[in-house]
């Protein structure tokens, strides 16, 4: 979770020079979008922003599958145990 | 882009990404039933920042029980469900206290949906830009009020959102505006910092 940045948590040096190189090119990439046609920028923020909702989807997607194929298992181990306890009996 | 400060109009021939078109059908519903503006990261977002959010911020001023309730079975027909809770009547008092999000299929991308309350939320109703699509257009608070409220909120990431408007629209801007903001939100050491490190190093120009 992001703090908010005071300037006392820019005394750790590897921090505060991580957060100027941050910055520097979020200029880089501002200059970058004023100077060339909006259809060339856009598409680089598209696949960014669009392969990590893909990402989100896909993962609750796995999620809800790997879910359903864990309970097949559980009911077929259920349904032999079933058959296992009736010639038992 | 291309920013005319007469017309309060923003306009792009960008690509729509996926975030842009859900939150154009979101609006594209809303807006029949409420003024609305919006605020904080997707403004960035929505004009070039390399990032993705998780959640489009919606600022609206107080409604009617009545007309929340015809946006509400509108947008559940349209396949839009409340995260908060699924009865009316919960939502409507939540919206007193804080946001309630709307969400389509997978909880994100959600519309978080929040009732003016300051003067900085009234004026970023009422001195709204039109952000136009191609076929589309969406509201957003003003470019100097959203940089200075990036700064209040502060993180690395807000920062960097506050530089990247800055920079786009430097030239464009109301200065003395801008610095009212941030004289107002008492971040003026942010700015200076923001502006300072953003100078630090360079990259070569490609494309």
């Amino acid at each position: 979770m992001e703090t908010r940045t005071d300037l006392e948590m820019l005394d750790d040096e590897f921090k505060k020079k991580n957060f100027m190189e941050r910055l520097s090119f979020v200029k880089y990439w501002a200059r970058y979008v004023k100077n060339h046609d909006d259809k060339l920028w856009s598409k680089g923020q598209k696949k960014l922003i669009d392969g990590q909702f893909d990402m989100a989807k896909r993962f609750y997607e796995g999620d809800s599958e790997k879910e359903s194929k864990r309970l097949i298992r559980i009911m077929k181990e259920f349904q032999i145990n079933k058959r296992s306890m009736r010639k038992s009996s | 882009m291309e920013y005319d400060k007469e017309k309060k109009e923003i306009r792009t021939t960008k690509i729509l990404n996926e975030l842009d078109k859900f939150t154009i059908e979101f609006i594209d519903i809303a807006k029949k039933f409420v003024d609305y503006v919006i605020v904080s990261g997707y403004v960035a977002i929505l004009l070039g920042r390399t990032r993705a959010s998780e959640d489009v911020d919606l600022l609206i001023p107080q409604m009617k029980k009545e007309t929340f309730v015809d946006l509400w079975e509108k947008l559940k027909s349209e396949g839009f469900e409340c995260l908060n809770t699924t009865n009316i009547d919960g939502a409507f008092s939540m919206l007193d206290e804080h946001a309630i999000r709307f969400a389509k299929g997978l909880p994100i991308p959600n519309i978080e949906f929040k009732i003016i309350k300051t003067d900085l939320d009234k004026h970023a109703l009422d001195n709204k830009l039109k952000v136009i699509l191609d076929d589309y257009f969406l509201y957003v608070s003003p470019i100097e009020l959203q940089i200075a409220c990036k700064l209040y909120l502060g993180s690395q990431k807000d920062l960097e959102d506050a530089k990247h408007l800055h920079d786009i629209f430097k030239d464009k801007i109301n200065k003395g505006e801008l610095l009212d903001f941030i004289k107002e939100l008492d971040v003026k050491d942010r700015f200076d910092l923001m502006e300072e490190y953003g100078d630090t190093y360079r990259f070569r120009d490609v494309g």
